[in-house]
């Protein structure tokens, strides 16, 4: 498989989960030490720290996403996740690319 | 960020650094005290860091009204139950394991972090007021579709409210957040209360 990271890709989906019902926020996928490695190298101008925090690799025409977000305690998180796929699905969808596995998790219930 | 120094302190309630993204509990309360400014993206960025925060910011309101209940002028919190409430806390910001959501799709892998459960869990202390709870464990194979879990969780309390009332509103609390928002076959909530808060009850050495 061909990995290959889609910036713009990213950052659509990363508005369009921003902006999904429940969503609170978005935090960057992966483990502490490729962060703390990315904040690094953003600190010594290796990167501007403004990189999509949603990750994206495209294989041909279908792509696989991995996202963390917090979602709001007022509505039902099994709910509001599952909207947050169909949100993906839809940015996906528009840009002609095959969902080939997306990988969402709650990683904070923020409470109001 | 967290250097060799601030390990011993993390350590003597049984974490590691990592825990907090890096960061320790110390510096978490300077920047809550500060108000969160300037703002801090190594913390707001961090899931584990804003888990802390807000259980820091019930702990500290607990902590101050008990301050303010006594007319003694800054009296020390029993360090035993603060240090208990503080490592659940920190044990929240540890993802953990990772909790299955189910979805229709069968290219849609959904799921929720332990840490973001027990942070759910810990949360039911707002609906109680004066409630605080230490360590949170959710025992069983919570990584597998309905399997039977228990919820094992530790509380403090205030002196005056009948216990038993308490840990009833408390398990009912927390058996609504569950269910409203994980899928986990919870087969029972058990609650231990491990310390009963009575200001009028420390030392004067405790006093300073």
């Amino acid at each position: 498989m061909t990995e290959l990271q889609q910036p713009s890709l990213a950052a659509q989906i990363e508005s369009a989960l921003r902006s999904a019902p429940g969503v609170r926020s978005v935090y960057r996928s992966g483990s502490l030490v490729s962060n703390l490695i990315g904040r690094g190298a953003a600190a010594l101008g290796l990167g501007d720290g403004d990189e999509p925090l949603v990750a994206v690799m495209r294989d041909g025409e279908s792509a696989s996403v991995e996202a963390s977000i917090a979602v709001d305690s007022a509505q039902s998180t099994t709910e509001t996740v599952r909207s947050a796929q169909t949100v993906v699905e839809r940015v996906l969808g528009a840009a002609g690319v095959e969902m080939s596995e997306i990988r969402l998790t709650v990683v904070h219930v923020q409470e109001p | 960020m967290t250097d060799e120094r601030d390990a011993p302190e993390l350590r003597r309630l049984g974490l590691e650094p990592a825990d907090l993204d890096g960061h320790t509990i110390e510096q978490l309360t300077d920047y809550l005290d500060a108000g969160r400014m300037p703002a801090d993206p190594t913390i707001d960025d961090s899931a584990g860091c804003r888990l802390a925060l807000d259980a820091l910011e019930r702990l500290h309101a607990v902590t101050g009204r008990l301050m303010a209940d006594d007319e003694a002028a800054e009296p020390e919190a029993d360090e035993s139950w603060v240090d208990r409430v503080l490592s659940g806390i920190v044990l929240d910001a540890r993802s953990g394991r990772r909790i299955p959501i189910d979805s229709p799709s069968p290219v849609a892998d959904l799921g929720i972090t332990e840490g973001a459960v027990r942070g759910l869990v810990r949360a039911a202390e707002n609906s109680i007021p004066g409630v605080l709870v230490g360590r949170c464990r959710l025992d069983g194979d919570i990584e597998q579709p309905g399997a039977p879990v228990r919820v094992l969780l530790d509380a403090s309390v205030p002196y005056g409210d009948p216990i038993s009332d308490v840990v009833q509103r408390l398990r009912a609390e927390v058996g609504v957040r569950l269910r409203a928002h994980t899928e986990l076959n919870v087969t029972g909530i058990d609650i231990v209360i491990r310390d009963v808060r009575d200001p009028s009850s420390w030392s004067e050495e405790d006093r300073g």
